[in-house]
């Protein structure tokens, strides 16, 4: 308890020495409010136009993201959810189905079946 | 308070002509307080178009007129601190780097158009400005506003958000690094002087 009342003290009695208080006050005297120039507002205006614009851009281009986004989203899902009426032979057929599809003209070979057959 | 509340309600509905009479209003004591804070002549009028125009984007969230000088005395604070450490990067010392008032002073000294009293003034204010470049910006800000501009406690607990006790542990710190940078300065202009 009376350690944190010393502390306190000291906090609140650390006050500038008298000369760099001086000095403070005279810097402030020496630098008193300066009068705006006459491009102050115009150029402030400017700025804040600036910024608006770019913010406005920003969300317009913002938007239109969201809007691709969007219309992509929904062009996949609809390609996605369709059911598939018309499958091609070639994805419903076995791989042998489609050599055979593929040599028509093909037969098999009787004498090695034979031979094997025999061994 | 330089405006009534209806003219801050009303630029917070987004009424130009309502925010052009608030910065019509402080801009002057707003330059005034930048000046001191960032030493810079040349720069304050882009600092203060910088804190109006964060004052222009962020008045939706000011909660109540009541508060309103001290956020823009916050966004006085940030916008000098951000300039200062722009500069800070850019010239890690600027001891070597004169501002346009220097370069003019030194000129018209070399001229014999300057009285003594401008020379002492303008000595004593690049001694300050040098002495509170040799503390950080945190000091140097929280200093400036305590002892040059004469803001009250309770007026820099607004501006930094901060209660009573944290407020004066910074306010102590910042006193005790600025009285040793002081020691320093002194020290070392002595031995120029070539006194012991």
């Amino acid at each position: 308890m009376a350690s944190e009342q010393r502390n306190r003290a000291e906090l609140e009695g650390l006050e500038l020495p008298a000369e760099i208080r001086a000095m403070f006050a005279s810097y402030r005297e020496a630098l008193p409010d300066p009068e705006a120039g006459a491009n102050f507002m115009p150029q402030l205006w400017n700025r804040i136009d600036s910024e608006r614009n770019l913010t406005f851009s920003f969300g317009r281009l913002a938007k239109k993201f969201v809007s691709v986004s969007v219309a992509s989203c929904l062009a996949m899902s609809i390609l996605f959810l369709t059911p598939v009426h018309q499958l091609s032979p070639i994805y419903g057929a076995t791989y042998l189905d489609v050599l055979a599809a593929d040599h028509p003209d093909d037969e098999p070979d009787t004498d090695l079946t034979h031979s094997i057959e025999t061994l | 308070m330089l405006v009534d509340f209806e003219l801050i309600e009303s630029a917070r509905g987004g009424n130009d002509a309502a925010f052009n009479q608030i910065v019509l209003a402080y801009r002057k004591r707003i330059l005034g307080t930048i000046s001191r804070l960032i030493g810079r002549p040349e720069d304050v009028e882009d600092v203060a178009q910088e804190v109006f125009l964060r004052l222009y984007f962020s008045l939706d969230q000011l909660r109540t007129a009541e508060v309103f000088e001290p956020w823009l005395y916050r966004l006085t604070v940030n916008a000098a601190y951000d300039y200062l450490r722009r500069q800070k990067r850019r010239h890690e010392s600027r001891m070597s780097d004169l501002s346009e008032q220097q370069v003019m002073m030194a000129d018209a000294v070399a001229g014999g158009k300057v009285s003594k009293e401008e020379l002492r003034r303008t000595n004593m204010k690049e001694f300050v400005d040098s002495l509170l470049d040799s503390v950080s910006e945190e000091d140097r800000v929280l200093l400036t506003l305590k002892e040059v501009e004469g803001l009250s406690l309770k007026e820099l607990e607004q501006v930094y958000q901060v209660n009573e006790n944290a407020l004066k542990v910074r306010l102590f710190r910042a006193r005790q690094r600025v009285i040793k940078a002081f020691g320093k300065f002194t020290e070392t202009s002595a031995k120029f002087r070539g006194v012991d």
